[in-house]
């Protein structure tokens, strides 16, 4: 890709690479940083990078950025441990975007990942596995174990809606 | 597709739900359902409604530092790095200007150093060291000039016929070591210092003050001063001794008649002059 495409990812993409993060993340500044990660090093491969797969690039750079912030901040236990809180907060919730939110925190970081890109980014089950390296049926699987937790989280679907 | 199993059954399931299972893997998976009844009910409990809509509100709002240009992207793992980095650029850039501007403090000092030498070697005091390049040329300049007077002193001794001795018309005050060279001129005498101590950062005022005018006879008659006379070689080497000349020195035909110039330099030290007789 060009400067210029390069540029113009930025512009598309930047927003969606961070939704992506700050949902996984709940922390919108791990989230932040990165989201600048993952643009510095595309922008050191940018000649090297396809312009047409450069969104399920920068998605995949900032999954595995990630999953690396992770389990080297070791956040792994403390979401878990938010899951427990959430669960017996659930009552207290009435929004419908906060009860989603605290119910994507039941899932792991594949099935999230999995999930939102499903939801948010509208990728193929293949994209998807491409992006997280994984299979096909692994993100099918992943994206249904998903759909399970959250709704046993919310209960029934008429409660939110 | 694989054979549906307990592990992968959730992929058949997402498939079933979305029409995309042929005719005969829905018979596979239906027979399976049929074996494991627990997860047919997993299945019918499965709601694809739950659906997560894209939070619009969450932009990023530092696109331009991203961009080429004026990307500036700080990654987390460099901000340490980079004030480190800082540090030591900042050394490794600063250091050598330390240096240089030392060694240049030190090659300045030298030339200076070394054309003092050379004023001293002619025996120039130059008291007022130079102290930046700009001002080495002004110097050399100076050396130039102290050369051509040289010359022009050397030849003009030649020519000179001394009408006395040294010891004989030159009264020294006690302490003071002025040496003058007489010789004579075919319209005048004049006296004048060597220019052997001269200081010549005030080489316009010095130069005039030191020299002793004593007018001829003859000169006075034609009204010309050996005095001026020597004010234009004077200007000829240095720009401003004429003026310096003509508007300071504090000079007149009284001076020059009378036995004793008296005239002034920068300092504002008045300095005297016995006449020496003339012969």
């Amino acid at each position: 890709m060009t400067d210029k495409q390069y540029n113009l990812c930025v512009d598309n993409f930047s927003d969606n690479i961070l939704r992506f993060l700050v949902k996984n993340l709940k922390d919108r500044q791990e989230a932040e940083d990165i989201l600048q990660d993952v643009f510095l090093k595309l922008w050191e491969k940018h000649k090297e990078v396809d312009n047409d797969k450069v969104k399920a690039y920068l998605f995949k750079a900032a999954y595995n950025t990630m999953i690396n912030t992770i389990n080297h901040n070791k956040l792994i236990d403390n979401i878990e441990i938010k899951d427990t809180v959430t669960i017996n907060a659930q009552n207290a919730h009435s929004d419908i975007r906060d009860i989603l939110s605290d119910a994507l925190n039941l899932l792991s970081s594949l099935q999230k990942a999995s999930l939102l890109l499903r939801d948010y980014e509208g990728y193929s089950y293949n994209e998807i596995g491409q992006i997280l390296n994984i299979t096909e049926e692994n993100v099918k699987i992943n994206i249904f174990r998903a759909r399970q937790k959250m709704k046993k989280y919310i209960g029934s679907i008429d409660n939110i809606i | 597709m694989k054979k549906i199993t307990k592990d992968n059954y959730p992929a058949y399931f997402i498939d079933f739900i979305e029409g995309k299972l042929s005719k005969e893997e829905e018979k596979t998976l239906e027979d399976f359902l049929e074996e494991n009844p627990k997860l047919k009910e997993e299945l019918q409990e499965y709601s694809p409604e739950i659906y997560l809509k894209a939070e619009e509100n969450i932009h990023y709002e530092k696109k331009e530092e991203l961009k080429r240009g004026n990307i500036y992207i700080i990654p987390q793992f460099i901000r340490y790095a980079s004030i480190a980095a800082a540090i030591i650029l900042a050394f490794i850039l600063i250091k050598p200007h330390i240096f240089n501007a030392k060694q240049e403090e030190t090659s300045s000092q030298k030339e200076i150093a070394l054309i003092e030498q050379k004023i001293d070697n002619k025996k120039i005091v130059a008291k007022e060291v130079i102290l930046d390049k700009g001002k080495e040329k002004k110097i050399i300049a100076k050396t130039r000039i102290r050369k051509e007077k040289e010359n022009i002193n050397k030849e003009k001794l030649e020519k000179a016929e001394p009408l006395l001795n040294k010891e004989e018309i030159v009264e020294k005050k006690e302490g003071e070591k002025v040496e003058e060279i007489i010789y004579k001129e075919t319209t005048s005498i004049v006296y004048y210092k060597e220019f052997e101590d001269i200081d010549f950062n005030n080489a316009q005022i010095v130069e005039v003050t030191n020299m002793i005018v004593k007018d001829s006879v003859e000169n006075n008659k034609k009204g010309i001063m050996p005095f001026e006379k020597f004010a234009k070689q004077v200007k000829y080497n240095f720009d401003k001794g004429k003026d310096y000349v003509e508007t300071k020195i504090e000079w007149t035909q009284e001076n020059i008649v009378d036995p004793i110039v008296r005239t002034k330099d920068r300092l504002d030290n008045i300095i005297y002059r016995k006449e020496i007789t003339k012969r």
